[in-house]
């Protein structure tokens, strides 16, 4: 049965320079088939884009255990990038392992362009378990509602 | 200005009607301390003025009104400031706040409403600075009444002890000032009035407030530490930022974890997540005029005021349902930070 959810995870990366950038993405993840979920939704990454509508893929792995993210976003100068990382399931460190997500941010060539970590803040526990509720439930129609207005400024 | 026993403050508190915002709230009782402020910035030029009016009652000794001013010259990089002092007797705050409270005190005379004025001169060492001012209320939304508590409880209970409001968040003044240098001509600045009252002055704070008028925002909070029990609590913040007809508020107070405040000797940089989603505002008033303010506590301490209204300041929010929006204004900042030590870089006013 598909599923949805709406997820916020925010960080820091390091780019190549050794500058310490903030990274964040609002997405709603959707699907659920064979563990492949779709995401939608708006990602922070100055310089790269301050920001911008993202799209992009979740897969859940059962073995190796794993949660792989792979966002897709337009920088400001026109390039895709993508925003990819794995958290990595463990018994022995659950909230660690679910609530951490190691990243790269790449270029269309694959070129790494920074580095880092982003979490899971626990205080968006209950909007990101009530958003698992039968749509459309508050997170969904607000995450609905930042990236189209975000798509119509970057249209404009 | 009615008498205010413990029956009526928690008949009040609990489900009384709330006193209208420019209500005076001195009771004619020791250990009190009130004030009426306005500021007003020149919508160019680094050019800001500051007044209020404050009601002092000590626990020991009989209750002062006093009146301040403060002109800042952002191009000159000087500051003329004042305060004059009177007996409370001999000062007046007549009517019921609303729509309207005259106040005379120490020279200076202050209409506060809506629709306002104030007079007054200050003489000081270096010279004698006079002021006729008249303001209004913009029309725009974000000029409605604001506070900063989330809750009324807040403002008329107990707890804490020093409270805040701004009954006119957006004003926008004329008239003229003549300082020992020159005169100044207000011709449609930008402004606010605020009013603080309380048993005390909150142990330490920062306050901040700006006004974007060409995007037609403001935004106004504080990071505070109060003392409870003879302890200092963790530093708490607030902030509230209105666009258009949208209000956007960081009040939760007391969910720390979500707020990261920063205070520097003359900045201020406050990150808050909540329901509405994140704000981050950056005041900064180095190298700016600043003045420190001596306010006396009624059980005989001092609190000292550093005072800028030249500030520099970037707000940047991303609503949870809307697509993010950054306000600057090179030196519209009101920024004042409450210590319990002076600063040798300043003489005390």
């Amino acid at each position: 049965m598909p599923v949805a959810f709406v997820e916020t995870m925010r960080g820091t990366v390091r780019d190549t320079g050794g500058v310490v950038r903030s990274v964040d993405f609002h997405v709603r993840a959707s699907g659920g088939g064979r563990g492949r979920f779709a995401l939608s939704g708006v990602v922070h990454a100055a310089p790269w884009a301050e920001e911008t509508v993202a799209s992009g893929t979740m897969e859940f792995a059962l073995w190796p255990p794993a949660i792989d993210y792979d966002v897709r976003f337009r920088a400001a100068d026109g390039r895709e990038l993508r925003l990819f990382g794995a958290k990595k399931p463990s018994l022995f460190r659950p909230l660690e392992s679910m609530t951490v997500l190691a990243v790269a941010l790449a270029d269309e060539a694959g070129a790494v362009l920074a580095e880092g970590a982003l979490r899971f803040d626990l205080m968006d526990l209950p909007g990101f378990l009530s958003s698992w509720l039968p749509a459309p439930t508050k997170p969904h129609r607000q995450l609905d509602a930042r990236r189209a207005a975000v798509a119509r400024r970057e249209l404009a | 200005m009615a008498a205010e026993g413990p029956l009526s403050a928690l008949a009040s508190a609990l489900g009384g009607k709330e006193a209208p915002d420019n209500a005076c709230r001195y009771g004619g009782r020791p250990g009190h301390v009130e004030s009426y402020f306005l500021r007003a910035n020149h919508s160019s030029r680094p050019l800001a003025l500051w007044l209020k009016a404050t009601i002092l009652a000590p626990l020991a000794s009989p209750a002062v009104a006093e009146a301040w001013f403060i002109f800042f010259d952002g191009e000159k990089g000087t500051t003329f400031a004042q305060r004059c002092t009177e007996p409370f007797e001999q000062a007046a705050f007549t009517g019921a706040g609303a729509p309207e409270l005259q106040v005379r005190a120490a020279g200076l005379e202050l209409l506060l409403g809506a629709q306002g004025s104030a007079r007054g001169a200050f003489v000081a060492p270096e010279g004698t600075a006079a002021l006729d001012l008249v303001w209004k209320a913009d029309a725009s939304p974000i000029a409605m009444p604001l506070s900063l508590f989330p809750y009324r409880l807040l403002r008329t209970g107990p707890f804490p002890k020093s409270k805040v409001l701004t009954p006119f968040p957006a004003l926008r003044f004329s008239g003229r000032v003549t300082l020992p240098g020159g005169e100044v001509v207000l011709d449609d600045w930008w402004g606010m009035q605020g009013h603080n009252w309380g048993k005390e002055h909150a142990f330490e704070y920062v306050w901040g407030q700006c006004l974007f008028p060409a995007d037609d925002a403001m935004a106004e909070g504080f990071s505070g530490r109060l003392r409870v029990a003879g302890r200092t609590s963790p530093r708490i913040s607030a902030l509230v930022v209105r666009k258009g007809a949208r209000t956007f508020r960081f009040d939760t107070l007391f969910d720390v974890w979500r707020q990261e405040a920063d205070v520097g000797a003359d900045a201020w940089r406050l990150t808050l997540r909540g329901g509405d989603g994140e704000a981050h505002i950056e005041m900064d008033a180095s190298g700016r005029p600043m003045v420190c303010l001596g306010y006396g506590n009624p059980n005989g301490e001092m609190s000292y005021c550093f005072n800028s209204k030249l500030a520099r300041v970037t707000l940047t929010v991303r609503p949870m349902d809307d697509a993010s929006f950054t306000c600057e204004s090179e030196h519209g900042g009101a920024l004042e930070f409450l210590r319990r030590e002076a600063d040798p870089r300043f003489p005390v006013v």
